[in-house]
C-alpha cells in the first residue's frame, strides 16, 4: 500500500463528525508527497500487510486509512540543541497512540508539537510539516487558540484551576463567550460523565477543585479540555503522579474516549503503553526509531534499540 | 582550643540575641508608653466621647476629643491612594509579568523602585505645589489643602508597593495553570485575567492591605498638602487632618508636655497604632494562606 494514494479526496473520509478544522484552501493533491528516502527502518510497519495472508480487517483499515495528524521531516532546536531529528509518523483517528522512549528522547516535545505549547520555550523553532486535518499548523496562517481548540491537552501533573469543579469544566465554554447557563450545565453534566466523575462530585460541584485526590483532579482536567469539543486529545504521561487504581481509572477511560478523540499519549510506562494504545512510536535521542501496531513493537520490534528498551534494558 | 572556640561561639550568639531582642523590646516600650500616656489621657476624656464626638479641638477654647474627623480623615486620603494606586499597580504587575519582555522588565523594575526612594516630603511639595494648581485649573473651587491632591500624590507612592507585591503573587501562580489556559485555546488576556490574577488573589489582597497600612501611616504627604483642620466629611477638596498629621502638628507645636493636649497624640497614636497593627496581621494571615495553596 502506498501511503499516499490514500491522500486524495480524503477530506469526507476525515470528517467523519462534521467537525472541520480549517478550511482547506489547498487542493489535497498539492499537500506534500511523503518522501521515500526516509529510511525505512523509521517507519516500518504501517504500511505494510497487516497479516500474513494479506487480508486486512476491516474496521483496522478504515481507522488507518484516516491520519488526522501527518508530521514530514520534522526537525526542532531549542537552540543550538536539536531536540527532535527527522521525524516522519502519521497519527489515525479514533486510535490511541503512545510515545515512548527514554528521558530526554523528544517524545514530549514532539507532542507539545501539535498544539504549538512549543512556543512559549525560549529559542525553540521547527522545521518540516506538521498537518492536521490537512492544515499545516505552523506555516499557514492559523489561529493558535483556535487550535488548541481542537487539540485538547491534558498534562503530568493534575493541573485544575483554582476554582469550583463547575467553573474548572466550565472555563473552555466561558472563554469563547458562552453563557447560556443551560448549555454550560449540561456540558459539565456530559463531561464529568465521561470521565466517569459525575457520581463522586455531583453533590459538591460548587466546591473546590483542589480538594479533590489527585485522580479525580486528573479526571476533572480531562473533562476540562472533553468540554471544548476538541477532536484530537494530546496527553503528557497523564498517569505519572497518580496511584495504581487512579490510573486504572485513567486507562479504562481512554477506551471509552478513543471511540470519539484520537488520543496520542507520551508515557514511561511500558506496560501502559502495551495494554492502552493501538500504535506505538519508540523515541530515542529525538530519533523516531520504529513506529508501528503496538502489538508488533512489543511482540516482534525490528529495531534491536526498541527490543532493547521495552524489554527494560536500559532506560 | 577548642574551649576557646565554644566561648567564642557562644558570645556570637549572645550578640545576636541581644539584637534581636532590642526590636523586640522597643515594640514593648513603645507599646507601653502608648498606653500608659492613653491611660492617662482617658482619666479626663471620657472613651465613648472619644469614639462618638463628631469634633476635634484639643487645641482651643472651647475642647473637643472626638478622634472621627481624624479617623475619617485618613481614611479619606487612603481611599484615595488607592483608588488610584491599585488599577496602576496591578496593571503594572500584569503587564511586567505576562506581556513584558526581558528588556521591558530592566527598564521598568529599576524606575519603579525609585519611586519608592524618593522623600516623602518631595512627594508632599510636589502634590501641594503643582497637583493641587492643576487640579484647581478642572476643579474650581478646590482649596489649596485638600485629600484629593494629597491622596493622588500618596498613590504615586505607594504604586512600587502595590506593584511589587502583586507581581510576586502573579509570579508564584504555579506554570501549570498557565499552561491549562493556554491548552484550552485561551488568550493572553484571558489567561492573565481569568485564570492567573484570580489564582493570585490573595496575594493581591495582601498587598492592597500592606498598601493601605502604608497609606494611613504616612505622614508628610499629608502634612504638608492635606491641610490642618480636623472636619468630619467625605469631600476630597477641602482641607482635613489625618491622624499622622496632628501629631505633627501638635508635636512641633508648643503645647506643654504632659498636659492633657499633649496627651492626645498618643490616644491619636495609638488608634493608628491599631490599625496598622490589624491591617498588618491581616496581610500576615493571608499571606500564610495563600503560600499554602501551592506547596
Amino acid at each position: 500500500m502506498n501511503p499516499t494514494s490514500i491522500l486524495p479526496s480524503s477530506n469526507e473520509l476525515l470528517l467523519p463528525q462534521n467537525r472541520i478544522l480549517y478550511s482547506t484552501e489547498k487542493e489535497t493533491d498539492e499537500r506534500p508527497m511523503k518522501q521515500s528516502k526516509v529510511p525505512s527502518i523509521n517507519r516500518p510497519s504501517i504500511h505494510a500487510p497487516l497479516s500474513p495472508t494479506g487480508a486486512v480487517p476491516p474496521r483496522d483499515k478504515a481507522k488507518s486509512k484516516k491520519p488526522i495528524i501527518e508530521t514530514n521531516h520534522v526537525f526542532v532546536k531549542y537552540g543550538e540543541f536539536e531536540a527532535i531529528h527527522d521525524i516522519s509518523l502519521d497519527i489515525y483517528q479514533n486510535t490511541v497512540t503512545a510515545l515512548i522512549g527514554p528521558s530526554g528522547c523528544g517524545k514530549s516535545t514532539f507532542l507539545r508539537l501539535f498544539n504549538r505549547m512549543n512556543d512559549y520555550i525560549e529559542g525553540f523553532s521547527v522545521t518540516g510539516d506538521i498537518l492536521i486535518e490537512g492544515k499545516n499548523i505552523y506555516q499557514d496562517k492559523i489561529e493558535i487558540e483556535q487550535l488548541r481548540k481542537e487539540v485538547g491537552m491534558v498534562f503530568q501533573k493534575p493541573n485544575p484551576f483554582p476554582k469550583s469543579i463547575y467553573e474548572n469544566v466550565a472555563y473552555g465554554l466561558r472563554i469563547q463567550g458562552i453563557k447560556d447557563k443551560a448549555r454550560i450545565g449540561q456540558t459539565v453534566e456530559r463531561t464529568l460523565k465521561n470521565v466517569a466523575l459525575w457520581d463522586e462530585v455531583k453533590d459538591k460541584l460548587h466546591q473546590s477543585a483542589l480538594a479533590l485526590s489527585g485522580g479525580q483532579q486528573q479526571r476533572l482536567c480531562i473533562a476540562r479540555t472533553l468540554a471544548v469539543e476538541p477532536a484530537i486529545l494530546l496527553m503528557d504521561e497523564p498517569t505519572s503522579a497518580l496511584d495504581p487504581i487512579a490510573t486504572a481509572k485513567i486507562e479504562e477511560l481512554l477506551f471509552e474516549l478513543k471511540k470519539q478523540y484520537t488520543i496520542v499519549i507520551v508515557t514511561h510506562n511500558m506496560q501502559q503503553a502495551g495494554r492502552i494504545s493501538d500504535r506505538t512510536a519508540f523515541f530515542f535521542m529525538g530519533k523516531l526509531i520504529e513506529y508501528g501496531k503496538t502489538k508488533k513493537i512489543f511482540t516482534h520490534p525490528e529495531h534491536p534499540q526498541t527490543e532493547s528498551y521495552i524489554t527494560g534494558r536500559f532506560g | 582550643m577548642s574551649r576557646s572556640i565554644q566561648k567564642r561561639e557562644k558570645v556570637i550568639e549572645m550578640a545576636l540575641k541581644v539584637s534581636a531582642l532590642i526590636s523586640i523590646l522597643t515594640t514593648i516600650g513603645i507599646i507601653l508608653v502608648l498606653t500608659v500616656q492613653t491611660v492617662s489621657f482617658f482619666k479626663e476624656v471620657s472613651i465613648f466621647d472619644f469614639f462618638t464626638d463628631t469634633e476635634w479641638t484639643p487645641l482651643f477654647a472651647q475642647k473637643h476629643f472626638g478622634i472621627l474627623p481624624l479617623i475619617t480623615g485618613t481614611l479619606l486620603v487612603a481611599v484615595v491612594a488607592i483608588a488610584f494606586a491599585l488599577p496602576v499597580g496591578l496593571s503594572i504587575a500584569i503587564y511586567l509579568n505576562e506581556y513584558a519582555s526581558t528588556n521591558a522588565r530592566k527598564i521598568i523594575k529599576p524606575a519603579l523602585e525609585l519611586l519608592a526612594a524618593v522623600p516623602t516630603v518631595v512627594y508632599g511639595f510636589f502634590a501641594l505645589t503643582i497637583v493641587t494648581p492643576a487640579l484647581q485649573t478642572f476643579i474650581p473651587g478646590m482649596a489649596s489643602f485638600n485629600a484629593l491632591s494629597a491622596g493622588l500624590v500618596m498613590g504615586i507612592m505607594i504604586i512600587p508597593f502595590i506593584s511589587s507585591l502583586s507581581e510576586d503573587a502573579l509570579h508564584a501562580v504555579p506554570h501549570s495553570l498557565r499552561e491549562a489556559a493556554y491548552g484550552m485555546g485561551s488568550t493572553k488576556f484571558q489567561t492573565a485575567f481569568k485564570v492567573i490574577v484570580p489564582a493570585a488573589s490573595s496575594g493581591i489582597l495582601v498587598s492592597i492591605i500592606l498598601a493601605i497600612s502604608r497609606a494611613i501611616g504616612e505622614t508628610m504627604i499629608v502634612a504638608i498638602a492635606a491641610g490642618q483642620q480636623p472636619r468630619l466629611t467625605l469631600s476630597p477638596l477641602v482641607p482635613i487632618e489625618t491622624i499622622t498629621a496632628y501629631i505633627v502638628q501638635v508635636s512641633l507645636g508648643d503645647v506643654p508636655h504632659g498636659s492633657l493636649e499633649y496627651n492626645t497624640i498618643f490616644a491619636a497614636g495609638i488608634t493608628l497604632f491599631a490599625f496598622t497593627f490589624l491591617l498588618n496581621y491581616i496581610s500576615f494571615r493571608l499571606k500564610k494562606k495563600y503560600q499554602e495553596k501551592y506547596e
